[in-house]
This record gives structure tokens, C-alpha cells and sequence, in this order.
């Protein structure tokens, strides 16, 4: 089943520390609270609530904030 | 995956010896601003011991070693090989382990070499000591185990500079008429080498034109690089399995299990692995707080202070897990029989 961009933009907001529901898309580059520290409680909370690993090289390819939705759409199950 | 017994061998003794120096992430706020706290709320490192320029890792495991055998009463004529494991020697040669060896007033019939590994080193090194102390003619193996990543830190670098702290410990082995096994799993993947590296100051990099010596940290080559996201997601499709399996390679269960002492290597990253495996909080200490992620010291480090007592007075089923630079993993499993557990030196 797919993910939806709703619940990637929460898991987002929660990892960058940002009012739930104040995320919009755009590029990443414009948001500060995207940094090494959000990237990997990023890369936890996919895994977390997900089931999901999102690969670092192309996390860090991502240009937009749909971007990363996509990307994790395309992801594959990180059950061990 | 390499799997491998050794039977009637045991761990007799740990010591551990940290720099009297303290320093806390609030002495970075000058430098991260308001991200010092929320970095180290994240890594559990309220402060950690930073070596001063004249004390090596070797000094802290020497100080170690001399308590453990002091404490102990362990013979020297009867250690027959020590090992010193690190990735900060005192010379880029002889081995450290020979100077240790004379240090400490060891036999000159006694091994000693090196080993070069980092945060999976401590399982690695009881690997290495207990083969050998299962079949040399002498009973005690000497195993030192230590760092001082401070020394490779670049301060202004938030993936390293508010997490590392410097440790050194000594582990005495033996040979045991029990009937005692240490079951281990070891891996390694280098495709992943890049993730945490010092690339310059050695020999593949060697147009550093400070001859590895440091003058500006920023550009320096020979400053830890550590890619923490790569790092993160390494250990989450690893660490899980490689604990798994070393438990079924011991037959054993989790629930059989006293405590899994892990590589401290973030609050947050062993926090995640312990709800992923479903495990209760008091079997897998944390001991971040006030000492930071000391590289392969971490594990030894942790018996000391957060075990130190449980193990003294108590037969325990551990699971020993490391992991990280390499890449590199190694678990064990491992029974103790109450050990020599002096308290925390300070050097």
C-alpha cells in the first residue's frame, strides 16, 4: 500500500521539529531546520512507523520537500 | 558472517581509566549557538573527558592495567600476550603494544602487537585474546583497549565535536576448567569505509602538506569525517541481525539474556535499536551521559560504571555488541562468574 504525502509530511514536520500541519513544498534549501540532526530522525521515524529505509545518498539527493515524498514511496521494507 | 566458539576461557577482570578533564556541550554553545543543546539532548552526552596533549590512549590504558593487576593480584610472569587495540597509537610504529609490555613490566617473554579497529574493536579483541588464551602456554591474556578520538576531532564539526570522548581500559582473560564458551559473530563491510574516516595523516593520502599535522582545522585531512546518516542506517540494517544471530548461534533466547552491552555510540541510535528489538530498558544500559561515545573503550566502559557492581557480585548471560568505523560489526555471547571490577581511575 501507498504511503500518503499526508503522513510523510507529518513524519517530516515531527523530525524537523515544526508546527504539525505548517509544511508545505518547496525547496529544502529554504527550510533551516533541515539539517544532519532532522535528516536521520528522519531516516528513524520511516523506519519506525513505516517499515521503511530510505538510502542517505538519495535522501541527500532530494531537492524539494516532494521530493522526499517520492522517494519514500519508492522505498522498501526495512523489516530485518 | 564468521561464527566461532571458544571454549574454557573467561574474562577474570575489566578496569577502565578516563581524563580528569571534563568538558560539557554548554562549552560549545559558542560555536553551535542554541543547536549545542538540542544535539546533545538527542546524543544522551551531558559532558565527556577530554585528553590533555601529553596523554594517549596507551597512558589511559596503562593506568588501567596497572589497577586491574594491582587490585587483582594477578601475577605478571603469568600474562603471556598483550594486545593492544585502537585507532590512536602512540607511534605510527613500533606497535604500542610493545611499549606497554615494558611499561607495565612484563615478561620479555610476553606477545604483543596491535590491532587497528574502532567502535566494534572490544569483541573483536576478546575474540583475538580468548583463541589465544585457549591454546598459549601462560594462563593470562592482556587486553587493552583504548582511544582518544578527541585528538581527531575537529571542534567546529556538529557530527563529531560535542560526541566523542576518550577512554582506555584493561581486560584480563584466562583459561577456564568450566565448561564456559564465548560464541562470536563477526562481519565487516569496507564498501562502507568512507562513512566515518580520517583520510589524510597515513600513507594513501600523504600530499598533506602539514605532514599530517593539523594546522587549520577546517581544511585538515587528517580530521574525522563521520557521514552520521550513512552511519545510522548501517547499524539499523545490521546491528539487529548480527545480535540475532549471534543469540541463535549460542543457542540462546532473549529472554535467557542477563543485558545486551552495546557499542555507546548515541542515545538516540541505541534507544531505536532496543524498541526495534522489543527489548525492556534495564537489559540494555546506556552510559553516555558523562563520558560521550568513547570508540572502543565504550563497551568495558559501560561494565565499569553502569554494570560495575551486578557484575562484581553476579553470575551473568551478556550479549557484547560493536559496531561502526570500518564498517565493522562483532557480538558475543558470554557468561561471567563475578569479576575484578575496580573502580574508575582518573588520569
Amino acid at each position: 500500500m501507498t504511503v500518503t504525502k499526508e503522513k510523510i509530511y507529518e513524519i517530516l514536520e515531527t523530525a524537523m521539529e515544526i508546527e504539525p500541519g505548517s509544511l508545505a513544498n518547496g525547496n529544502l534549501s529554504n527550510f533551516k531546520e533541515w539539517d544532519s540532526m532532522s535528516t536521520v530522525s528522519f531516516i528513524a521515524l520511516v523506519d519506525e512507523q513505516l517499515q521503511l529505509r530510505v538510502p542517505p545518498k538519495l535522501l541527500f539527493q532530494c531537492v524539494t520537500v516532494d521530493d522526499i515524498v517520492e522517494l519514500v514511496q519508492n522505498s522498501s521494507s526495512s523489516n530485518n | 558472517m564468521a561464527f566461532c566458539n571458544v571454549s574454557q576461557v573467561e574474562i577474570r577482570g575489566v578496569a577502565t581509566a578516563v581524563p580528569v578533564a571534563r568538558v560539557s556541550w554548554k562549552d560549545s554553545e559558542s560555536i553551535f549557538g542554541s543547536d549545542a543543546k538540542r544535539i546533545a539532548n538527542s546524543i544522551g552526552v551531558e559532558e565527556r573527558r577530554i585528553a590533555s596533549e601529553g596523554i594517549c590512549s596507551s597512558d589511559l590504558c596503562y593506568a588501567a592495567a596497572e589497577k586491574l593487576i594491582t587490585e587483582g593480584g594477578f601475577d605478571r610472569e603469568e600474562i603471556g600476550a598483550v594486545i593492544f587495540l585502537s585507532q590512536t597509537p602512540d607511534y605510527t610504529l613500533p606497535a604500542t603494544a610493545c611499549l606497554l609490555q615494558a611499561r607495565l613490566g612484563l615478561s620479555d617473554n610476553c606477545a604483543a602487537f596491535d590491532v587497528n579497529l574502532g567502535c566494534s574493536g572490544y569483541v573483536y579483541g576478546l575474540w583475538v585474546a580468548s583463541s589465544l588464551a585457549a591454546n598459549l602456554d601462560r594462563p593470562l591474556i592482556l587486553l587493552l583497549v583504548g582511544d582518544t578520538i578527541s585528538k581527531l576531532v575537529d571542534v567546529s564539526d556538529r557530527s563529531v565535536s560535542l560526541l566523542f570522548g576518550d577512554a582506555g581500559s584493561a581486560t584480563l582473560l584466562s583459561r577456564s576448567s568450566s565448561s564456559s564458551q564465548f560464541g562470536f559473530v563477526l562481519g565487516s563491510d569496507g564498501t562502507g569505509a568512507d562513512a566515518i574516516i580520517v583520510p589524510g595523516g597515513r600513507y594513501r593520502n600523504q600530499s598533506d602538506p602539514t605532514g599530517g599535522l593539523c594546522q587549520d582545522s577546517i581544511s585538515c585531512s587528517d580530521r574525522l569525517k563521520m557521514d552520521g546518516a550513512e552511519v545510522f542506517t548501517f547499524t539499523l540494517d545490521r546491528v539487529i541481525n548480527f545480535i540475532r544471530q549471534c543469540m541463535e548461534f549460542s543457542n540462546i533466547e532473549e529472554s535467557q539474556v542477563d543485558y545486551f552491552l552495546l557499542h555507546q555510540a548515541n542515545q538516540f541510535l541505541l534507544e531505536h535499536l532496543r524498541k526495534k528489538m522489543g527489548i525492556q530498558k534495564e537489559k540494555w544500559p546506556i552510559g553516555l551521559r558523562n563520558y560521550g561515545n568513547t570508540s572502543c573503550a565504550s563497551i568495558p566502559l559501560l561494565m565499569t560504571t553502569e554494570m560495575r557492581q551486578n557484575l562484581i557480585s553476579e553470575k551473568l548471560q551478556l550479549v557484547l555488541a560493536g559496531f561502526g568505523v570500518g564498517l565493522s560489526w562483532a557480538a558475543v555471547s558470554l557468561r561471567t562468574n563475578g569479576l575484578i571490577m575496580p573502580e574508575l581511575v582518573e588520569v
